[in-house]
């Protein structure tokens, strides 16, 4: 199966390999799609990606009226994955933000546009947690004791942290950028690819029932349909 | 009205067929042949008021032009509608320089084929005698003219005269700037140069309604303007300066150097509108130097320019862009996608044609459309898988 990632930026679905930013890139790298390998193995390798602002929108105004930008964007992806790279389906992630209502508009708008599979996964509320909620896969990395590990983030709900949350203890990014410097790395890209590989997606889908586990669900349904 | 031109060897047009409406819009990637669509109908309108071999020198000789340097004849076929009559016009040149030329008027779509190619090369040459009069010799011994019906004349007339001179526009907003000097006819230079000088001819025409007619429609399209004025640096240089609106009895000017470069390319456009050059406008990248937000202005005097809502009467536009922004203003009925193979060349497309657009138009804007997928996407409809 032939898919078209969309992202909010390099952690979620890499970055091109090449210095020109070529636009889709193949979809190599990032978090999500070794993710969504791992619950789809049949995921090919020349699957493409982009982020959300490679969808740019160049008008207020379209045939229906406006609507929210997700859902525009999700429209831009669906089309440009049928009908210009040849893409069976389109697996479109998103960080909530905070913002509950993020995509929800986006499924009707697509359908509307272009029939193409389209799997939603919302990260609640930030990418970071499909990362921290991966213990033991980042304990290994980083090679301490989940123990050790639990020490450094102690609040086991990884979808309320928040990169800005008003609790020290709850801001991602600082998590992550003290856990990678255990084995003297900082927090990238390369650092997050290496945990995604390693992620065992049960124990992911337990730490985040209401992001990644609906998305992980969504694509084995995927799978199921393409089959 | 120019509505179809068919191109053959000519540069990277090997045989392109293009549709045309009161206002058409050329899209497609650098290299496609937008431009050479355009210097087709700029080269067959010199041919129409310069001699034969004085248009086809030099870079535009036909071992040169040809596709592919082949030795085919390169060839143009026209049609133009006016009212209930179509015309139809067809040159061939082959690398010695010799043409053959047909006709045909089209009347309430009966087809009266009066082709006559030498006599009617003759008659040609008549009609560019009283534009040229120093370029053209003519056969006294056997007037054309007696050849065709007085009809037939005006309408060939009116359609030679839409084609005449046409320049191919890439209007420069610091061109638009410089003072110029009076000249003898009313045409604007292709980078804008001489736009003092048309507007001096204009203003001081016979006519005094051309002036305050322009005035209200740059006041329509820039409401912060009121006129224009010429600046004289010396006897023969002139600037423009522009009045504001609300300024009262006295006037308050503003140099051209410190107006917006949307005021002076909607001027260069309106005094275009206003001139009685002939033609059809050709109007390559105009959002080139303009800010996104100008450039619906300017797509909606151009528009009007070609309703007749501005200017003197309908006059069509052709325009070739590369900016999404500017096509966002045009209807899927005004574009033409413009793809070039290496084996065939250039082609061209509808893009009211492609099978599913009333859908894809749901969730794009045309300048979307366009920019997100790509010229083959967007014509071929989806790939396989």
């Amino acid at each position: 199966m032939k898919v078209l990632f969309v992202g909010d930026g390099a952690h979620d679905v890499g970055k091109p390999e090449t210095r020109f930013h070529e636009v889709p890139w193949i979809a190599l790298g990032g978090v999500v799609p070794h993710l969504a390998r791992k619950v789809v193995p049949g995921i090919r390798e020349d699957s493409l990606a982009l982020t959300w602002g490679d969808l740019a929108r160049l008008s207020a105004v379209q045939g229906s009226g406006r609507v929210k930008d997700y859902a525009r964007k999700v429209g831009f992806a669906v089309t440009i994955a049928a009908r210009r790279y040849g893409c069976d389906a389109v697996v479109a992630v998103v960080d909530r933000d905070g913002e509950k209502s993020r995509l929800v508009e986006a499924e009707a708008i697509a359908k509307a546009i272009y029939e193409v599979p389209t799997v939603y996964g919302v990260a609640i509320e930030s990418i970071e947690a499909w990362t921290l909620g991966s213990r033991t896969a980042l304990a290994v990395h980083v090679g301490v004791g989940l123990p050790a590990l639990h020490g450094h983030y102690p609040h086991s709900r990884v979808e309320e942290f928040y990169a800005t949350s008003g609790k020290a203890e709850l801001r991602s990014k600082e998590i992550l950028a003290r856990v990678a410097g255990l084995c003297h790395q900082r927090d990238s890209l390369a650092f997050r690819e290496a945990v995604a590989q390693a992620t065992d997606v049960a124990e992911l889908e337990r730490a985040c029932p209401r992001g990644f586990g609906p998305f992980a669900a969504a694509l084995r349904g995927l799978s199921v349909v393409r089959a | 009205m120019l509505s179809r031109l068919r191109v053959q060897n000519f540069r990277c047009l090997r045989d392109v067929t293009v549709d045309f409406e009161p206002l058409t819009v050329l899209i497609g990637k650098n290299d496609s042949g937008k431009t050479s669509i355009l210097d087709a109908i700029r080269v067959l309108g010199d041919t129409m008021s310069r001699p034969i071999p004085e248009v086809f020198s030099g870079v535009n000789h036909p071992e040169v032009l040809s596709w592919r340097r082949e030795s085919k004849p390169v060839s143009w076929e026209i049609t133009t509608d006016r009212d209930q009559h179509r015309f139809l016009y067809h040159l061939q040149l082959d690398r010695s320089l010799s043409i053959k030329e047909r006709r045909s008027l089209e009347v309430d779509l009966s087809v009266e084929d009066v082709s006559a190619p030498e006599k009617y090369r003759r008659y040609w040459s008549s009609l560019a005698y009283g534009l040229s009069p120093e370029l053209w010799e003519i056969d006294e011994d056997e007037p054309a003219d007696e050849f065709y019906h007085e009809k037939d004349r005006e309408e060939l007339d009116r359609s030679v005269h839409e084609l005449l001179n046409l320049p191919r526009y890439r209007l420069d907003p610091d061109a638009l700037r410089r003072p110029s000097a009076p000249r003898p006819d009313t045409l604007l230079d292709a980078s804008g140069r001489s736009l003092p000088s048309l507007l001096d001819g204009l203003f001081s025409g016979a006519d005094a309604s051309i002036r305050t007619s322009l005035e209200q429609s740059l006041h329509a399209a820039i409401p912060t303007l009121r006129g224009l004025s010429l600046l004289s640096f010396d006897d023969s240089t002139k600037t423009i300066e522009y009045v504001l609106a609300g300024s009262g009895k006295r006037p308050i000017t503003i140099p051209c150097e410190n107006a917006s470069d949307g005021a002076l390319l909607v001027t260069a456009y309106l005094a275009l509108a206003y001139s009685d050059a002939p033609g059809t406008l050709l109007i390559e990248e105009p959002e080139n130097g303009l800010h996104p937000s100008l450039l619906r202005l300017v797509f909606e005097t151009l528009h009007k320019i070609s309703t007749g809502e501005y200017g003197l009467g309908p006059r069509q536009v052709i325009i070739a862009t590369q900016s999404p922004l500017l096509l966002n203003y045009a209807t899927k009925e005004e574009v033409r996608i413009v793809r070039r193979d290496l084996e065939t060349g250039t082609h061209v497309s509808r893009l009211a044609d492609v099978p599913d657009i009333d859908r894809l138009l749901k969730g794009f804007s045309v300048g979307e459309l366009w920019y997100h997928l790509g010229e083959d996407a967007l014509v071929e409809g989806e790939t396989a898988k």
